[in-house]
């Protein structure tokens, strides 16, 4: 697993918005690493910082309000906060590409198909417009779009939504970069359409070694593509593991909430669960554990409302930040009032 | 009990969830320095063209013959006029006619258009197409050709000559008027397409489900909401008001018998080449402060209740 | 496509024609009898009758009432609204003040002095008001950016009249001769850049704002994450989106070309179609009035109708409706 090197790594990544209601600690010390030729997902609820931590990884935080205040992120050794805009712009397309959960804003509307994708192929090689528009073509191939002669010279407004992604997915991938960062790249779509594009993504993964950053509050989504997960929370990442390993024995309680949360076949039950409350509004996080106002162990214990935990290593490979998840199971199983400690 | 508990604690971080639009526009406002500071020039605005009639009811004929087109000095802060009258005096009084027309111009406009959009949008059809055609032909019409033809129309009538009502459309009732005429478009053409949204939201669709008619629907439950669109267009057509105030008062066109800014200006048009600045340069301060003030303050009150309104 | 240009023809004309009712309301209605201004009210009452008779004043309002019900003659039709129905088509109306001359021969004399001024106005700020805006929205957030926006906002609030007279004096002190009238041809300059001054506030926080919107969409980013510069991003992707906008802004400023810049031109003595209409509206000269009023709304109908075609041809969304 390892044998594949490291080709992403962020470490202790802090990204700020400055807004006139106070500091929005958007990203608070998320650190995670991608394998090369592996998929990462991040999980989350929205306004849990999933997209800024993507973003802040392409630096395209709106600077300001935004600020990357503090940690490091680093492409296959390379220190990518330390480069200019310059040379992050050299990055940007043919190092890391990047899908949007938009495909019917994400495209300009007033130009053709072909000729964004021509234009990321020729902002980062130096190849006549006849080689790029063959390649193009050539890319719409790859990405199953039927009649990409002809596809290439329609407006983004004449194809239909998973037509749309599949042209940013060939737009993406036109220099073969060695990172795509998919921002819910599903989510705009109909269930059969989401299916396709995956299984698209999985399909160029194999045959280019594609690393993939999946940003998604999906865990179906998580399931079939991810090879680790991250889950996050209120600005931090609270449990990481093998995908495997996270489905088979979700240690976080906010993790257990979220697959309780889902529907199941053949499982009876009346009615689905759900995690009471909401996010919490990044301007007023609670004092100690963020999730303790709405966690059913950790409510009334002194040391989750007053101490923040960090990740640590749990099991071999499993990653939790939580003080009683070593205790979860059994909590979990019984009755949560005879285990006051 | 322990739900109680939690539930209390989750409101205490949501600070801002449980505000309404207008609070919430309100709070934001408040913490604007700019915007307050607009908003009392404003009112000084205002209270001037309340008072100054009342203190100097007789400046008229205050007319002073050694002293004509006397400079600035400690007795005369702004100086005197081609009759020897205080330009000081005649600058406070001129707030008077500005912000009378620029109120009464929008009491006219807003409602007008307000709720001559919300028909239309509401009922569409024939209806619909009647007032759009109106506003379209008023709209082809360019703008100043438009003000000024009314105003032409308007040249020497008096209606209701001699009863208590009496409206002389010759001097300040006819520029409200001309102005409210012409200047509910915008706001007519914002709340129709707005009001076609509305009409399918479903809040409305249960009222009109629970069988109540057209018209309290349109007053109780899609104008209450459209209220900021007016607010907003309020504020920015108030600009718009003054400005074609002074540029009809400039041309002759304006109120004959009080001073007013547009007037000042054109009486001391001729002045400039002589070294006499004073009456323009009071008269053109005080334009340039309240459309400032208006300005400044429509774009932060239209941020505040409607940002994406901006580009309109 | 076709159906659609069809559509909004068809409202154009129905747009037109209520301009057409519109005016008659107003002029021959709303402010009635002119004579006095023409003939002296001591020369009698039937002084005034000849001068109305000459000018089919004293016919009826909408239909000959002389002429019974025969609604298919022409003479039914012989009536104060119906001639003004066609001279309004035919820009043939006599003008009161100068009667040998008809409204067309009045516009093809006079148009030229205000095309003088309003087309080199209008183009040259309409060129700077993009130019800075453009500038202004590239440095978006910067210094260089907000004291654009306070320039620009002081300048839009100072009123027009200063700019005017404040122009017109300061060239005053440097060169009399030239501050006033079109005793030599060169004197146009100064009208026109005291125009494209006076209107550089407006227009370049109007571009601004459009571009700074547009800047916001999805596609933008898109873009910045292909690794596409920020001049790409403006002068390519943006600005195409922004013509739509900044298209509708020209065409609607058309009317004026013609008309003329009203203050600029009797204040500094151009004697183009805004001053025209200006003194008219002092003589109480109603054809002029009318005809001129008449012509800007057909030149804006039109001009929105180009609008509509343009859009089309810069939007595939539209072209394709």
């Amino acid at each position: 697993m390892s044998d594949n090197g490291t080709l992403l790594r962020v470490s202790d990544l802090r990204t700020h918005f400055h807004t006139e209601d106070g500091v929005v600690k958007a990203v608070d010390g998320v650190s995670f690493r991608i394998d090369r030729g592996r998929t990462f997902a991040l999980v989350g609820e929205s306004g849990c910082g999933k997209s800024v931590t993507a973003f802040s990884i392409m630096q395209l935080i709106p600077i300001p309000p935004g600020r990357i205040v503090s940690g490091s992120i680093e492409l296959d050794g390379e220190e990518l906060l330390d480069l200019n805009e310059k040379q992050m712009r050299h990055i940007r397309g043919s190092q890391i590409g990047m899908i949007f959960q938009e495909p019917m804003s994400s495209l300009n509307p007033v130009f053709t198909c072909g000729s964004q994708i021509v234009e990321a192929i020729r902002l980062h090689r130096r190849i006549s417009s006849r080689d790029a528009r063959a390649m193009a073509i050539d890319l719409l191939v790859q990405v199953g779009i039927p009649e990409p002669a002809q596809r290439f010279d329609e407006y983004p407004h004449q194809l239909s939504g998973g037509m749309r992604q599949r042209v940013m997915i060939a737009m993406a991938l036109s220099c073969r970069p060695r990172l795509l960062i998919a921002d819910e790249p599903t989510t705009a779509l109909d269930v059969t359409i989401q299916a396709q594009i995956l299984e698209l993504l999985k399909e160029l993964q194999a045959s280019t070694q594609l690393s993939i950053l999946l940003i998604t509050h999906d865990l179906a989504v998580v399931a079939g593509t991810a090879d680790v997960v991250g889950v996050m929370y209120a600005s931090k990442i609270v449990e990481q593991a093998d995908t495997g390993q996270l489905f088979a024995e979700p240690l976080h309680p906010y993790t257990h909430g979220l697959f309780r949360s889902i529907p199941r076949l053949g499982e009876k039950k009346h009615r689905l669960e759900t995690i009471p409350g909401t996010v919490p509004n990044p301007l007023n996080f609670p004092a100690g554990c963020k999730f303790h106002t709405r966690c059913h162990i950790g409510r009334d214990k002194p040391r989750c409302r007053t101490q923040e935990p960090t990740l640590r290593e749990v099991r071999p490979g499993h990653w939790c930040a939580c003080w009683e998840c070593d205790r979860y199971e059994t909590a979990a199983q019984s009755d949560p009032s005879d285990k006051v400690t | 009990m322990s739900d109680l508990v939690e539930t209390t604690r989750v409101e205490q971080f949501e600070p801002r969830t449980g505000r309404s639009l207008w609070s919430d526009a309100f709070h934001r406002l408040l913490r604007d320095k700019i915007a307050i500071a607009c908003f009392v020039i404003i009112c000084i605005y205002a209270g001037i063209a309340i008072a100054a009639p009342m203190m100097f009811p007789d400046w008229a004929n205050e007319v002073d013959y050694d002293n004509l087109n006397a400079r600035p000095s400690w007795s005369e802060p702004l100086g005197t006029d081609g009759f020897g009258r205080s330009i000081l005096q005649k600058t406070l009084l001129g707030a008077n006619v500005s912000m009378t027309v620029g109120l009464t111009a929008n009491i006219i406009a807003i409602p007008l258009g307000m709720v001559l959009g919300a028909i239309a949008g509401y009922y569409g059809g024939w209806i619909d197409d009647i007032i759009v055609w109106l506003y379209s032909t008023l709209a082809s019409i360019p703008g100043l050709v438009k003000l000024l033809a009314i105003k032409f129309a308007f040249i020497d009538k008096v209606l209701w000559k001699g009863s208590w009502y009496e409206l002389d459309l010759d001097g300040l009732p006819g520029i409200c008027i001309a102005l409210g005429v012409i200047s509910w478009i915008g706001t007519c053409r914002l709340v129709r397409a707005e009001t076609m949204k509305l009409r399918e939201m479903d809040y409305v669709l249960a009222a009109r489900a629970s069988g109540r008619g057209g018209l309290s629907i349109l007053f109780r439950h899609i104008i209450p909401n459209l209220l900021h669109i007016g607010i907003i267009n309020f504020s920015l057509g108030f600009v718009g008001a003054i400005s074609a105030e002074v540029f009809l008062s400039f041309l002759n066109l304006g109120v004959q018998d009080r001073p007013s800014w547009g007037r000042m200006i054109s009486d001391a048009k001729m002045q400039l080449v002589a070294g006499q600045w004073w009456e323009i340069g009071a008269a053109t301060v005080a334009i340039f402060l309240i459309v400032l003030a208006w300005n400044i303050f429509g774009d932060r009150l239209r941020d505040a209740l409607d940002p994406k309104l901006r580009n309109v | 496509m076709g159906a659609y240009l069809l559509r909004r023809l068809i409202l154009s004309v129905f747009t037109i024609l209520g301009v057409m009712v519109l005016t008659f309301v107003l002029f021959n209605l709303i402010a009635g009898d002119v004579s006095s201004n023409y003939v002296n009210p001591k020369l009698g009452d039937q002084a005034k009758q000849d001068w109305l008779e000459k000018r089919g004043l004293n016919k009826d309002v909408i239909f000959n009432k002389t002429a019974g019900a025969k609604f298919w003659t022409g003479e039914f039709y012989d009536t104060q609204f119906w001639r003004h129905m066609i001279d309004c088509v035919t820009f043939q109306g006599h003008s009161y003040r100068y009667p040998d001359k008809t409204l067309m021969s009045i516009i093809a004399e006079k148009a030229k002095y205000s095309l003088a001024l309003t087309v080199p106005m209008m183009a040259i700020g309409w060129f700077a008001g993009l130019a800075i805006s453009a500038f202004v929205a590239y440095f978006r957030g910067t210094i260089i950016d907000r004291a654009g926006v306070f320039i620009t906002v002081l300048g839009m609030c100072v009123p027009f009249l200063a700019y005017m007279i404040l122009g017109q004096w300061a060239m005053f002190q440097i060169s009399p001769q030239h501050a006033w009238g079109l005793a030599s041809p060169v004197n146009i300059y100064v009208p026109v850049a005291i125009g494209v001054i006076a209107g550089l506030g407006g227009s370049v926080r109007f571009y601004r704002t459009v571009f700074l919107d547009e800047m916001n969409r999805d596609y933008v980013r898109t873009a910045r994450a292909k690794g596409v510069p920020l001049p790409g991003i403006l002068f390519r992707h943006v600005l195409r989106n922004c013509m739509l906008p900044i298209l509708t802004s020209v065409v609607m400023s058309i009317p004026f070309l013609i008309m003329g810049s009203l203050l600029l031109e009797q204040f500094f003595g151009v004697n183009g179609l805004g001053d025209l209409f200006l003194s008219s509206i002092n003589d109480r000269d109603v054809p002029i009035i009318t005809g001129l009023t008449f012509l800007t709304t057909v030149i804006y109908v039109i001009g929105l109708v180009i609008t509509d075609i343009l859009y089309a041809v810069f939007d595939p969304r539209i072209r394709l409706r």
